[in-house]
């Protein structure tokens, strides 16, 4: 194991414990699980409503465009590597690399927002909207709380890329970018249920 | 894919005499990890580009591409967002929802 030499460890007589830690708070935490049984819940009546209009669902489905739907998700996948890139940067103290991969998640997340808002503009052209029928209220309703984590997340890594190139970051600094950081991820990972739900299965 | 490198001091204050290190899983590990998350994704959209069937029918593969898509989610959990080192609780919390979510998820669609 490589150790990253710190002063403090080679103190002589310094004992090295490895020791479980909470990432970010827990107060992040409870926001992840909060969100995470209200996107279950949506998922579990978006498949219970189904089952009731199968036709109605699987023609929808089959109007979505799965390769735009691949794209998001691999492009999100490249933003949470970004993202785990940009901690790790942070902790060899490196601010300026990690500012510069919280910008890359950034980047990835804007391009996540305006192929989402050319697929709506698209579905409304051909009028699918949130009234039109049951999937579409679905359709809306999953991609549109989903987007709303995404923008806020946009915010957030944002601020974390402006925090980074500050020196030393203390405690309360390492919360915001660990709990960030997973508030990210979070967005990250509720596009890979969407996606086949909406997009693969009917 | 249990080598580790980085070590980050604890941001709490350690104890006096010893020093809290938190070990985390190393940069080729999570690249390890995020290329099998692309490799599912690419799999789960292979499956689901050429499944025919009619409506109404339960297709085996759509519960194989659920399960996909909560096991990418436990890997996000468990790498990306450093559950690997969180208390047992939260991780403990984080893989019963995703084994509970996926099982749900799976019998909804089955069962309806």
């Amino acid at each position: 194991m490589t150790v990253l030499a710190t002063e403090s460890l080679e103190e002589p007589g310094a004992r090295v414990s490895t020791r479980r830690r909470v990432p970010g708070e827990v107060g992040i935490w409870v926001l992840i699980l909060g969100d995470l049984v209200v996107f279950t819940y949506i998922f579990a009546v978006f498949l219970a409503e189904r089952s009731n209009e199968p036709v109605v669902f699987a023609a929808g489905s089959e109007h979505l465009n799965q390769n735009y739907g691949i794209i998001y998700t691999l492009i999100l996948l490249l933003s949470s590597l970004y993202v785990v890139r940009a901690l790790h940067r942070l902790r060899s103290a490196d601010g300026h690399a990690a500012a510069r991969n919280f910008l890359g998640a950034f980047a990835c997340g804007l391009a996540f927002l305006a192929l989402k808002v050319t697929e709506w503009m698209h579905e409304a052209d051909a009028g699918h909207t949130l009234t039109s029928d049951h999937f579409f209220t679905f359709y809306f309703l999953m991609t549109g709380l989903h987007a709303l984590h995404l923008v806020i997340g946009l915010f957030l890594l944002i601020y974390l890329a402006v925090l980074a190139r500050r020196p030393a970051p203390g405690r309360s600094q390492w919360i915001l970018f660990e709990g960030g950081a997973c508030f990210w991820h979070m967005v990250d990972f509720l596009w890979m249920v969407i996606f086949p739900l909406l997009y693969l299965m009917p | 894919m249990s080598a580790t490198e980085t070590v980050q001091t604890g941001a709490s204050m350690p104890p006096e005499d010893s020093i809290d290190v938190v070990v985390h899983p190393s940069q080729r590990a999570i690249l390890v990890v995020w290329v099998m998350l692309i490799l599912a994704t690419c799999a789960s959209w292979v499956i689901g580009i050429n499944e025919e069937g009619t409506p109404g029918d339960v297709h085996p593969m759509n519960t194989l591409l659920l399960v996909i898509a909560l096991a990418k989610v436990r890997f996000v959990g468990i790498y990306f967002m450093e559950l690997a080192t969180a208390p047992r609780v939260l991780r403990g919390i984080f893989e019963a929802w995703a084994v509970l979510a996926a099982a749900l998820l799976c019998l909804l669609y089955v069962l309806l």
